[in-house]
């Protein structure tokens, strides 16, 4: 339980420092028409929340390096919790104070018509669009949007999730690849590897989910999972170096070895 | 490799010489076991101390100090932030901040202007140089703890 507590503890401070960073300089920098309510907060805080978490999660693995055993156990229940949080915060708690503050005002029936923007309001629009296909789609209105744009916001959430978990994988093997390295150079080098990988996963995300993309023709499905592949070439790449290097580790410790002695069992 | 018949073969034996009888015999058919006690035979061979060195070898007086100390020297010498680590800690956290600013959206809403991204991409490389000089700083003094 405490090497849980010490994997997911780096990755909350980091997500706590980002989402302080970007609400402090929404509020100070970002023109609002209307000054915010609480459930706009709630809103907005929780979606950050959402959405630094699966990057964060990469801190959370590198701090398991230091654990001793389960190590691929705890990557697996870190991730999991990671995941989890970042799901419910972005998919429910953020659409729910939302819905709660446009009901506040009474403007709920023309804004939010399938219900709060949860899985389950996702669904219910999906349902809608495929009954009664428009003339023509259009993003800007929940009732004209392509099924297959439907399909990607139902998705892309559980896409994030499956890389909250992916990353706290990676962090555990860039930790693994970067031990032999001086403390200073080593720190920056896990640094640049996580907002390297974060980087990565997002502009394929960015070009997937882009909204100029013909969504009557392309699958939103696909869309969402495909930028998967990014993170997940970067596991077997880096799982390949360090079996490589154990590899070699291996052979020298054999090569060392003195030529066994006469032995009558063997 | 495991062997359902004994399970350590590490248990009964010393430095290659299998103790047991039982054992012995058994070696001599399970390929398995044979294996394992191959390898362990290796390792042992590789950390074997020789009882017949030992007594002539005079250990010189402080070398455990003096040993130590060069370890933290060394643990000293790695563990020191230089400039151009600082630097690029300082370009990481300018990054991430940007990073951070894109990912959630707030650098295309209303209002957001070049000079207020700057102070807050400068704050953020700050903040990283100088995580970075702390934890240097922290290193050092677990070395020196050695000493």
């Amino acid at each position: 339980m405490k090497a849980l507590w010490d994997a997911l503890r780096p990755a909350l401070l980091w997500t706590g420092v980002l989402v302080c960073m970007v609400v402090v300089f929404h509020a100070l920098a970002v023109a609002q028409p209307r000054p915010w309510s609480v459930w706009d907060w709630l809103s907005f805080v929780s979606l950050q929340v959402g959405l630094i978490i699966p990057f964060a999660t990469f801190a959370g693995g590198i701090a398991l390096a230091h654990t001793r055993g389960r190590r691929t156990r705890l990557v697996w229940m870190a991730g999991l919790i990671a995941a989890v949080t970042a799901y419910a915060m972005s998919e429910f708690v953020s659409p729910l104070a939302d819905y709660a503050d446009w009901a506040r005002n009474g403007e709920v029936v023309e804004t939010r018509p399938f219900g709060p923007r949860t899985p389950l309001g996702t669904l219910r629009q999906l349902s809608f669009v495929e009954a009664n296909p428009p003339e023509e789609y259009t993003l800007g209105d929940s009732a004209r949007t392509p099924p297959n744009r439907v399909r990607l916001l139902l998705h892309m959430p559980l896409a994030l999730s499956a890389f909250a978990l992916l990353n706290t994988l990676l962090g555990l093997l860039t930790a693994g690849l970067t031990s032999t390295l001086p403390p200073p150079s080593r720190r920056n080098a896990r640094f640049a590897v996580g907002l390297a990988g974060g980087l990565a996963y997002f502009t394929a995300v960015y070009f997937a989910a882009h909204s100029d993309r013909d969504w009557l023709n392309v699958s939103g499905v696909l869309a969402a999972w495909l930028p998967l592949a990014v993170p997940l070439v970067q596991v077997v790449v880096f799982t390949g170096v360090i079996r490589h290097r154990e590899g070699l580790l291996g052979d020298l410790v054999l090569s060392a070895a003195r030529p066994p002695p006469a032995h009558g069992g063997i | 490799m495991r062997c359902p018949d004994i399970d350590k073969v590490t248990a009964v034996h010393q430095f290659g010489e299998v103790v047991a009888p039982e054992v012995r015999e058994h070696l001599t058919t399970c390929e398995s076991c044979n294996l394992d006690l191959h390898i362990l035979i290796e390792a042992g061979y590789l950390y074997r101390p020789d009882p017949q060195l030992r007594p002539e070898t005079q250990v010189p007086p402080g070398l455990n100090e003096r040993v130590l100390a060069r370890i933290a020297r060394k643990r000293v010498h790695r563990a020191d932030v230089r400039p151009a680590d600082n630097l690029v800690a300082a370009v990481l956290g300018v990054a991430t901040v940007l990073a951070a600013v894109f990912v959630t959206g707030t650098v295309n809403a209303a209002g957001v202007t070049s000079t207020e991204l700057a102070l807050l991409a400068a704050a953020g490389g700050t903040a990283a140089a100088w995580m970075q000089s702390r934890a240097g700083k922290r290193d050092i003094a677990l070395a020196l703890e050695l000493i």
